[in-house]
């Protein structure tokens, strides 16, 4: 009886101390790999016709203006297509297709 | 403390463990040992063995109004009692697991007693089943050990994913205190490496290492951990050892 060539093992390059170790990092995810949770930021939006605001206040309570976006970029993958350009269909923009990456550009206003 | 000792493969010195530490604990106040493990090990490891499912675990998890006390075998050893197990478990667990109530089952059960010790010690079977989950649920915090098989290392490191899991669901909210090398085999090649690994993971690998002794085996002839049977030999020093560390880990750890 031979050995099933057909589904060769997968090579492990690293040593047996780095292999297990990753394996290990997989069974149970290390607090260092895991996602940081965001700082919490306490802010408040004001309307971009509000007075300006005093320099005094502290740091934790400042008051932030938000802009709200013009322009939206965004980057996706897709089955496989030649490289083609088209317009956006809702807000006005334009599509980039090569390959498994789109890439759409849109004017949001503003 | 309330410590379980947990693996999610058998066969890597878990009830050996589990009883050298409960008896080592014994110096320090009065232990409770409970075997939830259907294979009931940890009551041979002390010559004690339940005669039917009403003189064990099961028939107390079975009936909620069966008084605990009259099941516990009373200073087995001078200052330790224990819970013995039986094979029924396992089908009082699949019983108890369909009414939803496996997992506070073992936690029901032992909260009248927590008053009485000051240590209990929960042994729990080879894998993360519901069983196991109803014994970390009872405890405040764990302990897995590893042998120089790889394997056993992923045991370890998938015992805290499945506690944080089970923190996160808020059944339980039991810390893995200790990863422990239950068989050190101090010559080997691969116990070498699986400790360099577990060290240079975040698991809190303990530095007590229990090593491998021919002692282990031979105590169950006598029908007592090493501990007790032989306390002066390297073996029995290093659970004395491994109990102060788990101990002291605990008490860093909670509140």
């Amino acid at each position: 009886m031979t050995a099933d060539r057909s589904r060769p093992a997968v090579e492990r390059p690293g040593s047996f101390q780095d292999d297990l170790l990753a394996d290990l990092r997989q069974a149970a995810p290390m607090p260092a790999d895991r996602p940081v949770a965001p700082r919490p930021v306490i802010a408040r939006t004001l309307p971009l016709s509000s007075p300006p605001l005093p320099d005094t206040l502290p740091v934790l309570v400042r008051e932030v203006r938000v802009t709200p976006p013009t322009i939206e970029l965004r980057l996706s993958s897709q089955p496989w297509s030649m490289p083609a350009l088209r317009r956006r269909q809702g807000p006005p923009g334009l599509e980039l297709s090569a390959g498994p990456i789109r890439l759409a550009l849109a004017y949001l206003g503003g | 403390m309330r410590l379980a000792v947990c693996s999610s493969k058998g066969g890597v010195g878990k009830t050996t463990t589990a009883a050298n530490v409960a008896a080592a604990l014994s110096r320090h106040g009065r232990v409770l040992v409970v075997d939830v493990d259907p294979q009931d090990s940890l009551g041979r490891a002390f010559g004690v063995v339940a005669k039917g499912r009403e003189d064990s675990l099961a028939g107390l998890l079975d009936d909620p109004a069966a008084e605990v006390r009259t099941v516990i075998r009373h200073d087995v050893v001078p200052g330790l009692d224990l819970l013995p197990a039986h094979p029924s478990l396992e089908t009082t667990a699949a019983e108890l697991s369909a009414s939803g109530g496996l997992v506070t089952s073992v936690r029901r059960l032992l909260r009248p007693l927590l008053g009485d010790y000051d240590h209990i010690v929960l042994d729990t079977r080879g894998d993360l089943s519901g069983l196991t989950l109803a014994a970390v649920c009872a405890a405040d915090s764990v302990l897995t050990v590893f042998t120089s098989d790889p394997g056993s290392a992923l045991g370890a490191a998938r015992v805290a994913a499945f506690l944080e899991q089970h923190r996160a669901y808020e059944n339980t909210s039991a810390v893995l205190v200790g990863v422990a090398c239950a068989v050190w085999d101090q010559h080997g090649g691969a116990a070498r490496q699986v400790a360099g690994a577990l060290h240079r993971s975040d698991l809190p690998l303990l530095e007590t290492r229990i090593p491998m002794s021919r002692r282990v085996p031979t105590s169950t002839l006598v029908k007592l951990p090493v501990v007790l049977s032989q306390p002066a030999s390297p073996v029995a020093q290093a659970f004395m050892a491994l109990a102060d560390e788990v101990l002291a880990a605990t008490e860093r750890i909670l509140p």
